[in-house]
């Protein structure tokens, strides 16, 4: 698998303005990320993840080391054409429509955009030809995800992609992650929210102190080897009895029985989806 | 380019619809509709301040647009977005420039359209101009007769002189022209005459008196007489407010690449307040008479340039916005010589523009982004 990002010994020091060292926010991150790869940089705050997504992009110069976007320098003219970016902070021109922010965004970077398209792919249909100082911060999200998209890049860095986003929006972005991996597109998502990059990501790699903690595939990482998850229909109570006992006969180790859950955010899911279906009723 | 121009068309519209620019618009109109209004039809004085104010707002205003689009590009975090676009740096900082531009240009023109109307209808402007004859202090020794240029007239001279130290009695100086008789008038240091002038082209000055006299600057010395056509004047001066205004704008978009918001203004006013009084001190201190050197101009010491500031940012690049703060000078009837324009055109347009432009150029493609969160 050729390698579409790739961090070689990344380091970044600030300093101060006497030129001192401060923080070192990155320190030695070496990784790749294949072609069609869905990866999550994980992180607590402060572990170093923005400033490692600005280094992959450019927008810092790193200390030492070096990164490369499709084997070039990622502030080189085709590094950047091959990249879309959504910042963890989305704060367009708030004098422009969606429609006009889109069409000022494609114009820069010379690329040409089915507009109404793209803002049917992030739900902003609605709201297209209003200025984006009116949107809710959930829109902005959105609004910055759909520039993000300009030109179908071969790589998305998404900085926190599901932050100001509902259950709904998130729900939507996920399902567009899948859809763009499904398609060949690279994808770097940094978060700090768990669940989000269990459900969508291949493999992750975790920060910590600027460090690179840890890395792999999330079987790696999250599989124990000594227990087992089975999951069942439901069973009368006579039938549970009869296959724990046959269980613990075989094995001798205990054995945890637990009602399947659904997730809170399954069934908020499902239960606004019945409310929309039945007008509001339950 | 078309980037360029796509970013320059953001900003223009950001204005617009932001506010700043409908508020400056309403501002210069509020002053140009009203301040005339209050004057009778021959009070010059109050057409050049309301001139004066609408300049002194026009380059304020665009100041602080130039360092609000670019600061807000680095503050909002859309400079991060825009990094990582395929788009060349220096053009995005151009873009942003000439929108600021555009915007500026767009308010000269409404000034100028309002400046016409009320001229040609309560307040005409002056039909007399005033011409600097001299652009250097002029040093009168006893008995040695001075010749300078002076074009234009017949009209009204208006004469000051400067003495090392005070008179007992008033000095006496000879004044011929061209094509007229010797005139002789009694003058006290430091007080404006004003004096009939029948005009030939040159002006030769005799000092009578026992003591050096001085005439320091263009202002000491001029002749106001019939304008020719005060339109091509008009003209003339609203092509320096453009290079001025373009100027300004590339100043700010400068400073905010580099410097953060409130010290990015403060630079841009600063620069304005400095230039508005560059040179800060005269140029050729009177030395007492009986001293070594008394006749010459006495250079002034690298430390006292330095010192300076209004000499040191004005011999290169406050000296020709100095130098071409005309608006208000329109309403007083003083005329722009065309050697004036085409050297602004050289030195303040191409010379000073382009230089702060290719500064501001370098700073942005050396910029990092993304640094509001360093940790």
């Amino acid at each position: 698998m050729s390698a579409v990002l790739r961090a070689d010994s990344l380091t970044r020091v600030f300093r101060d303005a006497w030129g001192r060292p401060r923080v070192t926010a990155v320190s030695d991150v070496s990784f790749e990320v294949g072609r069609g790869e869905v990866v999550g940089l994980l992180g607590p705050n402060g572990a170093g993840k923005s400033t490692t997504v600005k280094l992959l992009l450019g927008l810092l110069r790193p200390t030492a080391g070096a990164a490369r976007i499709l084997g070039q320098p990622p502030d080189s003219r085709a590094a950047r054409a091959a990249v879309g970016y959504l910042p963890e902070e989305t704060r367009l021109y708030p004098h422009l429509t969606a429609t006009e922010t889109l069409a000022f965004f494609a114009q820069v970077a010379g690329v040409k955009a089915d507009l109404p398209a793209l803002l049917a792919r992030v739900g902003l249909t609605g709201a297209a030809h209003r200025r984006v100082g009116e949107y809710s911060k959930g829109m902005n999200r959105r609004l910055g995800l759909a520039q993000a998209l300009l030109g179908s890049p071969e790589l998305l860095v998404l900085d926190e992609p599901t932050s100001g986003l509902d259950p709904l929006g998130r729900r939507d972005v996920k399902q567009l992650i899948g859809e763009l991996a499904a398609g060949g597109t690279t994808i770097l998502l940094s978060s700090h929210l768990l669940a989000e990059v269990e459900d969508v990501c291949d493999r992750v790699l975790i920060l910590c102190g600027g460090r690179l903690a840890a890395q792999g595939s999330l079987w790696e990482l999250l599989s124990d080897p000594d227990e087992l998850t089975l999951r069942l229909p439901r069973l009368d109570a006579e039938t549970l009895a009869r296959v724990l006992a046959a269980v613990r006969a075989e094995t001798g180790a205990a054995v945890t029985v637990q009602p399947a859950s659904l997730g809170l955010e399954a069934y908020f899911l499902d239960l606004v989806a019945r409310l929309g279906a039945g007008g509001g009723q339950p | 380019m078309r980037p360029a121009l796509a970013v320059a068309h953001a900003t223009l519209v950001a204005a617009w619809r932001g506010g700043p620019a409908p508020a400056m618009a309403g501002l210069l109109a509020a002053l140009l509709l009203w301040l005339p209004s209050q004057v009778g039809r021959d009070d010059v004085g109050l057409w050049q301040i309301t001139l004066s104010v609408a300049q002194a707002l026009l380059l304020l205003g665009t100041g602080w647009l130039a360092v609000d689009s670019v600061g807000r590009d680095l503050r909002e975090g859309q400079a991060a977005l825009l990094a990582t676009r395929p788009l060349s740096r220096g053009a995005w900082w151009l873009g942003r420039w000439l929108g600021v531009v555009a915007v500026a240009w767009v308010l000269l023109a409404g000034v100028v359209m309002l400046v016409l109307a009320q001229a040609r209808g309560r307040c005409p402007l002056p039909h007399t101009e005033t011409r600097a004859a001299i652009d250097r202090s002029l040093v009168l020794q006893p008995d040695q007769p001075v010749t300078v240029s002076l074009p234009g007239g017949p009209g009204e001279l208006r004469l000051t002189v400067r003495a090392p130290e005070p008179l007992s009695r008033p000095a006496r100086l000879d004044l011929a022209a061209a094509s007229a008789p010797d005139r002789a008038v009694d003058v006290w240091p430091d007080r404006l005459y004003r004096l009939p002038w029948p005009g030939g082209g040159s002006i030769t000055l005799t000092n009578r008196g026992a003591g050096a006299l001085a005439v320091m600057s263009r202002d000491d010395l001029r002749l106001r007489c019939a304008a020719g056509n005060p339109w091509a004047n008009l003209g003339r001066v609203v092509v320096l407010m453009a290079l001025q205004l373009a100027f300004i704008a590339a100043l700010g978009a400068a400073a905010a690449s580099c410097l953060s918001h409130p010290v990015a203004l403060f630079a841009v006013l600063a620069w304005l307040v400095a230039a508005a009084h560059a040179p800060l001190l005269p140029d050729a201190p009177i030395v007492a008479p009986g001293e070594p050197g008394h006749h010459e101009a006495a250079p002034s010491p690298l430390w006292l340039v330095t010192l300076n500031g209004g000499r040191l940012t004005g011999l290169w690049v406050t000296d020709a916005l100095h130098h071409t703060w005309r608006l208000g000078d329109l309403g007083d009837g003083r005329l722009v010589p065309g050697g004036d324009l085409v050297a602004s055109c050289w030195r303040l347009g191409l010379g000073q523009t382009g230089a702060v432009l290719l500064i501001g150029v370098l700073l942005w493609r050396r910029r990092e982004f993304g640094l509001e969160d360093r940790p």
